[in-house]
């Protein structure tokens, strides 16, 4: 587990990567060591039989049988893999459509189009007449402005094969969810090697693969793929080709000389026929053994363009058999000496993962930025729906532990908080007496309110504050010459109406009550009646 | 010189010799030749082995010693026949294998299942995951909110504790403050009820206010324009009310005596008369 704690923190994108070779499998998974350092653990697996990889169907079982004995015995069992198609699968190529794709009308046309993709594209590449069904994946690279075409990077394999690869994986407990091409593959992990001086040219890669040896040229905008016509016999001499100067001898040299006069004639084809311009370093990527022989073969012989190798640069190891631990430590270190020369097998392997970069280029590399084609058929989700089945599972376990504590204490909470409620109904019941306390309290004050009140007003009466005034002041007050009708006393106010003989007279007594001040809030109106000449008066007032 | 020349010749074939006796040694074939006799060795040790514990064998040695004791015959110090094979050592060391461990993949497999593969490529889960994540999501965060709510409610109950002691505290104070007030008011509604005694009720007043009319009355006196204002006037009615029986007085024993003032101030002076309910009189 430490391990994996460990890997995990180096590995950016894990990913299992099979490449079934005629006598093997390949099977690498790589991260991190450092900064652009990586490190590859790669297992290979001979096979029983040699097999034809571009036909799976006639040995399924036995392809599916040792794939299942592999992930038994490494342990693997579940895992999701890519799968590197072969270029005779899968072949990359540049395709020109009658369709300006800048434009949104002719864009929209084109997406409407790949919902019938195989017919669409059924016109543009005749490869596809002899499938009855592919999946195909193109991606705009740039547009013919004297012919407003489309150019478009394209790659396509038969339906057919890509379900015989699934049930092959499937037959060996492991998830496929990609199937990447070869030469996309190739190019990327290549093209992420180079500087940025080296990555604004063009440049060449010689893939020296059995009956698939191909230069491949690539530019910012287009890629081409040239056929090094190498013979059947010529190929089966490569695992026999010597180390040491018996290859200077006539047979071998012959042999050379064909070989690198056939990688010449794919040179000179990518450069007349095509019109390639012109190529600095041809970078050298073989599945044989002998790769440092063959290496060194071509780069003795080629002179036409710089011959490189960049399998130096990627780390990996060899994994042993798990059951198998006991070996010699010499004869260990000398295969890892070994391995750590050829290792340009795996590179398509490695071409699957997100690159990182040395450098920015000053333009756009079109062709690198194309993503990655994915030629299984659920392309569209296979890959995220793995990708997040883990991050949901662990997300799902997570919520639902959240969920059961929660529940818990919420359970937990609410069975103490109904004892807590107790506190509540006792303190609604005191509030309720402390109410009823205070009413009591409201009340009696009330009540001694009104006693005092009552007692003032007792008082008052006592002493005749009222009317005792009113009475002994117009009793005393009254003018002879004026006569009191009528007396109405109502609590302190009052109304004294009478009549007099003159208005002067009238006025006096008003002027007398006016001075009094037992008296308040005084109104006095004279008025005179039809049926008699005296002056009535009427005066309103309060008594204080 | 020529002595010297055939031994120094010697001398050289003699150590091609023994390199080449070296190489011939070391040389493939003959090491597989010694593995292959070592090889032979330990499989005849093995066999001997085999055939010393086979049933047969120890049949045969039961049976010897079964006719050694009929005949009385020491068996025991006679070696069992064994079969001898010679011990070949190895002409050269091997080195012994070391152990050295594997190093493991970086990968972790959970194991293979083929309906997780069916159902991954069968449809986009991300949409379904995305709704399952927050419904889940929103699952935890309502329990959580109503959790958070519980703790607020619980740590509220446990306020209340504090508020129910003051409660109690208050209810005690007011009730120690009620009881005397209830008993101050008692007495001053007592205090009331015994002023109030002193004033005559208003059917009292009347009574008297007509006893006066009558007096007037007998007494051949006319109130001119008196008119006393009351809310509820009570209306004299010589039918149901009977006139009150007075003897017709003497005129000096009277109140209404020929000075008029001396009975106005008389019935100024009656106490129980409320001033309202005094008649107006012109003095």
């Amino acid at each position: 587990m430490a391990h994996e704690k460990k890997y995990k923190k180096l590995a950016i994108e894990k990913k299992l990567v099979l490449k079934v070779l005629p006598e093997e499998f390949i099977l690498t998974t790589s991260f991190y060591v450092e900064q652009f350092q990586t490190k590859t653990q790669l297992i290979r697996w001979k096979l029983p039989k040699k097999i034809d990889p571009l036909n799976i169907n006639a040995d399924l079982e036995i392809l599916s049988d040792n794939l299942q004995r592999l992930t038994k015995l490494y342990k693997l069992e579940g895992s999701e893999v890519t799968t590197v198609l072969a270029n005779t699968l899968s072949p990359l190529k540049v395709i020109g459509i009658p369709l300006n794709l800048n434009t949104s009308a002719d864009k929209k046309e084109y997406v409407a189009m790949q919902k019938q993709t195989y017919d669409f594209w059924k016109e543009y590449d005749e490869a596809l007449v002899d499938v009855k069904d592919a999946q195909i994946r193109a991606n705009f690279l740039s547009l013919n402005d004297n012919d407003g075409t489309s150019t478009m990077l394209y790659t396509a394999c038969s339906s057919k094969i890509i379900k015989e690869y699934i049930a092959m994986i499937l037959g060996g407990n492991l998830y496929p969810i990609a199937f990447i091409p070869e030469d996309q593959s190739i190019i990327r992990i290549i093209e992420s090697r180079l500087t940025r001086i080296e990555r604004e040219r063009p440049f060449c890669i010689f893939h020296l693969s059995r009956s698939a040896n191909r230069l491949i040229y690539v530019n910012n905008e287009v890629v081409y793929v040239a056929k090094v016509d190498i013979s059947d016999m010529d190929e089966i001499l490569f695992d026999e080709i010597p180390e040491d100067d018996e290859i200077k001898n006539e047979f071998w040299s012959e042999l050379t000389n064909r070989l690198s006069g056939n990688l010449k004639q794919a040179f000179a084809f990518l450069k007349d026929e095509l019109k390639a311009s012109k190529v600095e370093t041809v970078f050298f990527v073989t599945d044989h053994k002998k790769e440092n022989v063959l290496f060194e073969l071509f780069r003795k012989n080629f002179r036409l363009a710089n011959f490189r190798s960049i399998t130096n640069q990627f780390m990996f190891d060899i994994l042993d058999e798990p059951n198998n631990q006991e070996t010699n430590d010499l004869d260990h270190a000398s295969e890892n000496t070994e391995d750590k020369v050829h290792g340009s097998f795996m590179l398509p392997n490695l071409g699957c993962y997100t690159m990182q970069y040395f450098s920015t280029p000053s333009y756009k590399n079109l062709v690198i930025e194309t993503p990655l084609f994915n030629l299984h058929p659920k392309h569209h989700f296979i890959i995220n729906n793995f990708k997040f089945k883990n991050y949901v599972q662990h997300s799902r376990k997570f919520l639902i532990a959240l969920l059961a504590v929660v529940l818990v204490f919420l359970v937990y909470v609410n069975t103490t908080n109904k004892s807590d409620m107790k506190n509540i109904d006792e303190f609604a019941g005191l509030t309720k007496d402390l109410e009823s306390q205070q009413n009591l309290i409201g009340l009696q004050t009330m009540n001694k309110k009104q006693i005092t009140e009552d007692f003032a007003k007792l008082n008052n009466m006592k002493k005749g504050n009222y009317n005792e005034k009113l009475f002994n002041f117009f009793n005393t007050e009254l003018p002879t010459d004026l006569e009191l009708e009528r007396v109405v006393v109502r609590r302190n106010s009052f109304m004294l109406l009478g009549n007099g003989k003159s208005v002067s007279e009238v006025n006096r007594f008003y002027e007398k009550f006016l001075s009094n001040p037992n008296f308040k809030d005084l109104i006095f109106k004279v008025y005179k009646r039809t049926d008699s000449n005296l002056n009535y008066f009427e005066i309103k007032g309060n008594t204080l | 010189m020529a002595l010297k020349n055939y031994f120094g010749r010697k001398k050289a074939l003699s150590k091609r010799a023994q390199a080449l006796l070296e190489e011939i040694n070391q040389s493939k074939s003959v090491q597989s030749i010694k593995k292959a006799g070592q090889d032979l060795s330990k499989r005849a040790q093995a066999l001997l082995e085999e055939i010393n514990q086979s049933q047969s064998v120890q049949s045969i040695k039961e049976a010897t010693d079964a006719a050694a004791n009929f005949l009385s015959i020491q068996t025991e110090d006679q070696e069992p026949p064994t079969i001898k094979v010679e011990e070949i050592k190895p002409a050269r060391k091997i080195k012994k294998p070391v152990k050295k461990k594997s190093k493991p993949l970086f990968i972790h497999a959970h194991g293979f299942n083929p309906a997780l593969y069916r159902s991954l490529s069968g449809t986009n889960k991300l949409y379904l995951w995305a709704v399952e994540i927050l419904a889940w999501g929103g699952l935890v965060i309502f329990l959580l909110m109503q959790t958070i709510t519980a703790i607020n409610l619980k740590n509220n109950y446990a306020s209340y504790l504090p508020k129910i002691v003051a409660t109690k505290k208050d209810i005690e104070t007011m009730k120690n403050q009620l009881s005397p007030m209830t008993g101050e008011n008692a007495k001053l509604e007592l205090k009331l009820t015994e002023e109030l005694n002193y004033f005559p009720d208003f059917k009292l007043a009347q009574k008297y206010s007509d006893d006066i009319t009558r007096l007037f009355e007998l007494s051949n006196m006319v109130i001119i324009k008196q008119n006393i204002k009351k809310s509820d006037p009570y209306v004299k009615d010589f039918d149901k009310d009977p006139p009150a029986q007075y003897s017709s007085p003497q005129a000096e024993a009277t109140i209404f005596g020929s000075d008029s003032s001396v009975h106005y101030n008389r019935l100024h002076q009656l106490p129980h008369l409320q001033p309202h309910l005094q008649p107006h009189l012109k003095p």
